[in-house]
């Protein structure tokens, strides 16, 4: 993704209404998406709400963004839809059950209810993209989040690292655990792919 | 007499009972540092393997992000400006002082009230302080004061400014509403010109007006 210009980043850490109306404008498609495959059906109508109160952290810290730090704003922001989504996550204590046999030490997420899903949701979802959520949904929190930025968001392993304070050795290898742990619950969709 | 066959203080430290009681296996280091490079091993060989696995991008797709509202832009933009305007504010409100309970007073009033009457269990009233007479050395300041006055005056007319031209400059100054020049000549001419006396000479003796 491309970053945003140094000039409207300015603009915006000065107040400019313009300016951050122009990377609210940017951004808002990949912190939805972020935000709705990485917390799950479960908080679907809540979706909107959480972007815009990451959008309000995301200004209120704006003056602290430093691009002499060489990190891009648009790895910084994704930086505040991790802390946010993990927040919630921490916040709402939700029963959460483990499917990859506790060989992750990451806290496993909940299990998507399909009894507590919206009939409108059942409508606008296909099959197949239940099957993924709930693939998904089993995942550790960090793997989770590393896959969403990687293979919906398209970043860097450089950039996942930064969001997530970690090394970039560490962001492979939970991708690669992701990885291996979706392609074993999604195999027959594989298969019949194939 | 402590029987405890664990603390001992008066023996001292003997590190043999540290070591007997917390029980560290003697590999525990070596063990720790193994488990952590086999860590790091497994991590370097995941990380090693990453794009090993491929999943089909036309099946990722199919968890589509949800659609996005109408006004979602327009609602953050203005939610982010309003709080951009309203955090000073906000900060402000914050530290208004509550408005005080209707009965504050009456309360505040029992409380000083109870509190006046403990202090007089505690302590007898003071007696009244007696109306101090008034100062001796003011009375003698003002006695001195007039006579000091009256020593100027009685020096002004006997001593040697007192001299019986001057009482006369006087008189005839009391008498004559003219400047103190038409009084010198007035004077010269009553004392046939015996005396000389002239402005210059009296202003340089310090008797001018």
């Amino acid at each position: 993704m491309n970053d945003i210009d140094p000039k409207t980043i300015e603009l915006a850490q000065a107040g400019d209404a313009a300016a951050s109306r122009a990377i609210i404008e940017r951004l808002h498609r990949p912190v939805i998406a972020t935000i709705y495959r990485f917390l799950g059906p479960r908080f679907r109508h809540e979706t909107e709400d959480i972007a815009q109160d990451v959008f309000l952290k995301l200004f209120r810290a704006i003056e602290r963004f430093d691009p002499s730090r060489g990190v891009k704003f648009t790895t910084w922001a994704y930086t505040f839809v991790r802390n946010h989504c993990f927040d919630i996550l921490k916040r709402r204590r939700i029963q959460t059950t483990s499917l990859n046999g506790g060989r992750d030490d990451e806290r496993p997420i909940d299990l998507p209810d399909p009894a507590a899903k919206p009939p409108q949701q059942i409508a606008e979802t296909s099959e197949l993209g239940e099957k993924i959520e709930e693939a998904l949904a089993g995942l550790g929190n960090d793997q989770r989040m590393a896959f969403v930025l990687r293979e919906y968001e398209g970043l860097d392993y450089a950039s996942i690292a930064e969001v997530m304070g970690v090394s970039e050795g560490t962001v492979k290898s939970r991708l690669h655990r992701a990885k291996e742990a979706l392609r074993s619950r999604l195999q027959p969709y594989l298969r019949s792919r194939a | 007499m402590n029987d405890d066959p664990i603390i001992q203080p008066v023996e001292g430290f003997r590190p043999e009972d540290w070591t007997s009681k917390i029980r560290i296996s003697s590999d525990f280091v070596d063990r720790t540092f193994e488990r952590v490079f086999d860590d790091l091993d497994e991590i370097e060989r995941e990380a090693a393997l990453v794009d090993e696995i491929e999943l089909p991008r036309e099946l990722l797709d199919e968890l589509a992000p949800p659609k996005i509202s109408g006004g979602f832009v327009e609602r953050v933009t203005v939610a982010v400006q309003s709080s951009r305007e309203t955090s000073w504010n906000a900060m402000l409100e914050s530290f208004t002082p509550p408005e005080p309970t209707e009965d504050f007073v009456d309360r505040t009033l029992s409380a000083l009230q109870l509190e006046r009457s403990g202090l007089r269990l505690l302590a007898p009233e003071p007696a009244a302080r007696p109306v101090a007479p008034p100062r001796r050395s003011r009375l003698r300041l003002a006695l001195a004061a007039a006579a000091l006055l009256v020593a100027v005056i009685a020096f002004s007319f006997l001593g040697p400014g007192g001299t019986p031209e001057r009482k006369l400059l006087v008189t005839a100054q009391h008498f004559t509403p003219a400047p103190w020049s038409t009084a010198v000549t007035t004077l010269n001419e009553h004392l046939h010109g015996e005396l000389a006396f002239h402005p210059v000479a009296f202003v340089q003796r310090g008797g001018g007006r």
